[in-house]
C-alpha cells in the first residue's frame, strides 16, 4: 500500500487517524504499532514470511540491545553487536545481493574453464522497506554500543521505531536517539495535523502530477528504444529520468513527514533542493540526507573519516560511495555509479569544488551535466544499452549512419512534455517554496492545496497503478 | 479558524463528497465510464505494468489526457481522439495536442500523375493471394496512404514510408477516426479531407487495439462503417487491412482487457471483413510473434509497441523484402 494510492488515502489513513486520535493518549502507541504492522501485512500480502521477518527483525534486535546493556565487558558487548550486525546484514545481503553475487560467481567459474558451473540464481522478492528498516536496525545496535543512546526497555516502543508506518518502507532512516522522546511522550494538537495535511498533499503533488507525468517520456523512450532516439530527445529524456526520480522520491519524503506531523512524530527532512547545489560533494548533503547522514555516522566515522591522513580518507570515502551504489541496487552498474559519484567528489575535495564554489555559473553548468550523467549509470542497468544512450548523447562518439532514428521525435515529445518539465525545472528550485512559506495564511493557498489534492486523487482513480520506484530498494 | 483552513476545507469536501457518494452512486458510474475510457485509449507509452520499477510510471501520461477529456467523453458517450500521449497540464486541450503530437505523421505529398496506369498494375488479386502473402506497394510508397493509430505512427516515425501520406495518431480507433483531426504543416485535416484531396493506389487501415475495451460487435461494426467510408471516397485504391500487432505475453496476462486472445478474435473478424469485401488481410505477427503466439518479448520494452528498429523491419516485411 502506497500512500498515492486511494487504498491508503480513502481506507488506511481516514479509518486509522479516527481511531488513532481517539484512542486515550497511553494507548496511542499501541494503536500506531496495531497499525503499522496492519500497513506492512497489506503491503507484503503473498510473502507472509516478510511480516514475521520484520516481526523477527524488531524482537532480535530489541533483545541484543538488551544483552550489550547487561554486560560491563567491552569484548563481551562486541561479541553481541557483531552478532546484530551479522543477523542483519544477513537478510539485506540475501535477499538484495544473492542473486548477483552468485551470478557473479558462476561468470568467474565458467571463465575459469568450468563450463557447466552455472548455479542457479534464486530470484526473491525483496522484502518491502528491508533496506530501509535493516539500517535503523543497525544504527540501534551501533548507537547502544557506544552508549550513544541507553537500550529501549520497552519492548513497545522499539517496535514503534523500527515499524512506524510512515517511515518503514521508504524512510526517512532516523536514529533512535532522535525518536525515543517523541515515542514516550508526545502532544497532539490540531495545528499538527494541519501542519502536517498540507505536507503530505504537497507530497502527493509532487509525485503524482509531476514525477508520473515527467516520468511518461522516460518510460516512452524505453518503449522506443535508446537506438532509435535523437540527441536532444536522448538529452530530454535524462532530464525527465532526472526531475522523475528526485519528485517521486521527494514527494514520498514529504508524505512520510507529513504523515509523522499529523501523529505528532515530525520527520527529518530527506531533500534541501539538491539540484541546486553547486558540487556533488553539496548535492549529496542535500539529497536523501538521512541515508548520507547514515552512512557517515556509522561508516566514515567508524572507519576513521578524515582524520587519518589522505590516503585513509580516500580509501573511507570509496568505500562509503561502493556502498551507497550498492544499496540503491544490485547490478553492476549500481557499482559504476558509486565510483563515478567517488571521482567526482575526490576531484571536488582536490580543490575543483572550490573553483566550483566561487563560480557559481560555473557549478550550476557543472551539475547540469554531471546529474543527468551520473543519473544514467543509475538508470540503465545494461551496459550494452548504457553504451548506446552513450552514443545518442554524443553523437560523435558513433560511427556516422550507426543508428537510425526519428530526427524530430524531440519536437514531438517535447509538446507533449515540455510543460511538465519546465513545472519540474520550476519546482527544483527553492521558489515555490518561499513562495508559499509567506503565503502559508492565506485562504487561497488552501484552496489551491484542496485542488492539489482533488487532482491527485482523480489522477489516481483513473490512471493505473504506479508503483513507487524506490520501493525496491 | 484561520490556522486551520486546509483541514476545514478538506474535511468539508471530503464529507461532501461522501455525502454525494451515497446518495447517488453516481461517481461510481461516472468512474467506471471514464476508466473505460481511458482505458481503451491505447499509446506509445500506454501503461505496462513492469515489475521493474525503475522502468515504470508511463501509465500516468494516460492519466492527464483522460483528465482533460474524460468529461466530455463521459458525456458525449465517444471517445474524443485525445492521444493517450498528452500530458500537458495546461492550456492547450488534450484533442488539440494529441494531434499536434501527430503532426508528423502526415507526409502529405502530391500524387503521382498516371495513377490510373498504376493502379492496373496493382489491381487487387485477391484470390490469387496465397496466406501468408501481401500486395507489393508501390515504388516508394507512392500514393499510399495509412490510416492508423499508435503503431501506425511508430512506422511513420521509425519506418522508411517513402512518399506515403499518414493519417494516425495516438488512441486512434474505429469511433473517432471519422472526426480526429491530423495536422499537416498547421493545417488540420479530417480523414475525410484526406481522402478527398487525392487518389490513392492503396490504403493501408491497421486499428482495433484501441477498440478492445469495447463490445467487439459494435467495433467490427463501427471497422465495416470506416471501411465503406474509405472504398466510397476511394473506390479505385486497393484496401490492406492489417491484423493488429499481439502484445507481449507478460502484458496479456495482466490485463483482462487487452489480451491476445482478444487481440486475435478481432483479427479474425478483420479477416471476414477483407474476405467479404475482397479487401487484402496482411498479419505482421509472423515476423514478431514468439512460439506462442505473443509479441516477442525481445522486440519491446513496454509490451505493447515494437523497438523503434523493429519498424524497420516491419517496413521491410510490407515491402516484401522479408
Amino acid at each position: 500500500m502506497i500512500f498515492s494510492s486511494l487504498e491508503f488515502l480513502f481506507k488506511f489513513l481516514p479509518v486509522f487517524l479516527f481511531l488513532y486520535f481517539v484512542c486515550p493518549d497511553r494507548a496511542k502507541n499501541i494503536c500506531l504499532l496495531a497499525g503499522s504492522l496492519l500497513f506492512y501485512f497489506y503491503g507484503v500480502v503473498g510473502h507472509p514470511a516478510y511480516m514475521m521477518l520484520l516481526l523477527l527483525s524488531v524482537c532480535i534486535n530489541y533483545c541484543i540491545g538488551r544483552k550489550m546493556e547487561r554486560y560491563k565487558s567491552r569484548f563481551r558487548r562486541r561479541k553481541w553487536f557483531r552478532l546484530g550486525i551479522a543477523y542483519n546484514l544477513f537478510w539485506l545481503i540475501l535477499f538484495k545481493y544473492s542473486g548477483f553475487l552468485i551470478e557473479q560467481i558462476s561468470l568467474l567459474l565458467q571463465n575459469g574453464g568450468l563450463e557447466k558451473a552455472a548455479l542457479s540464481i534464486p530470484n526473491l522478492a525483496l522484502p518491502l522497506g528491508i533496506s530501509f528498516y535493516t539500517f535503523q536496525a543497525i544504527s540501534y545496535l551501533a548507537d547502544v554500543y557506544r552508549k550513544d543512546v541507553a537500550p529501549e526497555k520497552s519492548f513497545l516502543d522499539f517496535s514503534l521505531y523500527m515499524t512506524m508506518f510512515p517511515q518503514l518502507i521508504s524512510g526517512p532512516i532516523v536514529t533512535y536517539a532522535s525518536l525515543r522522546e517523541l515515542i514516550k511522550k508526545r502532544v497532539h494538537t490540531l495545528e499538527q495535523v494541519e501542519v502536517g495535511l498540507r505536507e503530505f498533499t504537497i507530497g502527493l503533488g509532487l509525485k503524482v502530477l509531476l514525477s508520473n507525468q515527467i516520468g511518461g517520456l522516460w518510460s516512452q523512450i524505453g518503449a522506443v528504444g535508446y537506438e532509435s532516439i535523437s540527441t536532444p530527445l536522448a538529452w530530454m529524456g535524462l532530464a525527465a529520468f532526472s526531475l522523475r526520480l528526485y519528485f517521486d522520491f521527494y514527494g514520498y519524503s514529504l508524505m512520510a513527514r507529513g504523515l509523522g506531523r499529523m501523529l505528532g512524530i515530525p520527520l527529518p527532512d530527506n531533500f534541501n533542493h539538491p539540484y541546486m547545489a553547486l558540487t556533488m560533494t553539496d548535492f549529496w548533503r542535500r539529497w536523501h540526507m538521512t541515508l548520507g547522514g547514515w552512512f557517515r555516522n556509522y561508516v566514515y566515522i567508524p572507519l576513521g573519516g578524515n582524520r587519518e591522513g589522505v590516503l585513509k580518507t580516500f580509501r573511507n570515502m570509496l568505500v562509503v560511495w561502493l556502498l551507497t551504489g550498492v544499496w540503491h541496487g544490485t547490478s553492476s552498474n549500481f557499482l559504476l555509479w558509486g565510483i563515478v559519484l567517488f571521482a567526482l567528489i575526490s576531484l571536488e575535495k582536490l580543490g575543483l569544488g572550490k573553483l566550483l564554489e566561487r563560480w557559481k555559473v560555473v557549478g550550476h553548468v557543472y551539475m547540469l551535466f554531471a546529474i543527468p550523467l551520473t543519473w544514467m549509470l543509475f538508470a540503465i542497468t545494461d551496459f550494452t544499452q548504457l553504451g548506446i544512450y552513450i552514443q545518442r548523447l554524443f553523437p560523435f562518439l558513433a560511427p556516422a549512419g550507426k543508428y537510425t532514428y526519428f530526427a524530430r521525435d524531440f519536437l514531438k515529445y517535447g509538446r507533449i512534455y515540455g510543460l511538465s518539465l519546465c513545472a519540474g525545472l520550476i519546482f527544483m528550485t527553492g521558489l515555490p517554496r518561499r513562495l508559499y512559506d509567506r503565503k502559508r495564511e492565506s485562504l487561497c493557498t488552501a484552496i489551491a492545496l484542496l485542488i492539489i489534492f482533488w487532482l491527485c486523487v482523480y489522477c489516481m482513480k483513473i490512471g493505473a497503478n504506479d508503483p513507487f520506484m524506490y520501493f525496491n530498494f | 479558524m484561520r490556522k486551520y483552513w486546509f483541514t476545514s476545507l478538506l474535511s468539508v469536501s471530503l464529507v461532501l463528497i461522501a455525502v454525494l457518494h451515497a446518495s447517488t452512486g453516481s461517481m461510481d458510474q461516472l468512474t467506471a465510464l471514464r476508466l473505460n475510457l481511458a482505458g481503451s485509449k491505447w499509446s506509445h507509452g500506454d501503461s505496462i505494468d513492469t515489475t521493474d520499477s525503475l522502468d515504470d510510471t508511463n501509465s500516468t501520461d494516460e492519466t492527464e489526457s483522460s483528465d482533460e477529456t474524460a468529461d466530455e467523453s463521459a458525456i458525449d458517450g465517444v471517445s474524443e481522439a485525445s492521444g493517450a500521449d498528452t500530458t500537458d497540464s495546461s492550456g492547450e486541450t488534450a484533442d488539440e495536442s494529441a494531434i499536434d503530437g501527430a503532426s508528423e505523421a502526415i507526409d502529405a505529398t502530391e500524387s503521382s500523375s498516371g495513377t490510373k496506369d498504376r493502379n492496373a498494375e496493382f489491381a487487387p488479386s485477391i484470390m490469387l493471394l496465397q496466406p501468408g502473402q501481401r500486395p507489393e506497394p508501390p515504388e516508394n510508397f507512392e500514393g499510399v496512404l495509412f490510416v492508423g493509430d499508435s503503431r501506425t505512427m511508430g512506422l511513420s516515425e521509425y519506418g522508411d514510408l517513402g512518399n506515403a501520406s499518414v493519417f494516425a495518431n495516438s488512441g486512434m480507433s474505429v469511433f473517432n477516426v471519422l472526426t480526429a483531426r491530423v495536422s499537416s504543416g498547421g493545417e488540420k485535416l479530417t480523414l475525410d479531407e484526406v481522402l478527398s484531396s487525392k487518389q490513392y493506389q492503396m490504403i493501408y487501415l491497421m486499428l482495433g487495439i484501441n477498440e478492445l475495451g469495447y463490445d467487439m460487435s459494435q467495433t467490427t461494426k463501427q471497422y465495416e462503417e470506416v471501411l465503406d467510408k474509405i472504398k466510397e471516397m476511394q473506390p479505385e485504391a486497393i484496401m490492406v487491412l492489417e491484423a493488429n500487432l499481439h502484445i507481449t505475453s507478460e502484458k496479456s496476462e495482466k490485463s483482462p482487457v487487452y489480451s491476445n486472445s482478444k487481440i486475435n478474435r478481432l483479427n479474425q473478424e478483420i479477416q471476414k471483413i477483407a474476405e467479404e469485401n475482397s479487401c487484402y488481410y496482411i498479419d505482421v505477427n509472423e515476423i514478431f510473434d514468439d512460439d506462442g503466439g505473443s509479441l516477442n518479448q525481445a522486440y519491446s520494452t513496454d509490451g505493447s509497441h515494437v523497438l523503434g528498429r523493429y519498424y524497420a523491419e516491419w517496413v521491410k516485411w510490407l515491402k516484401e523484402e522479408i
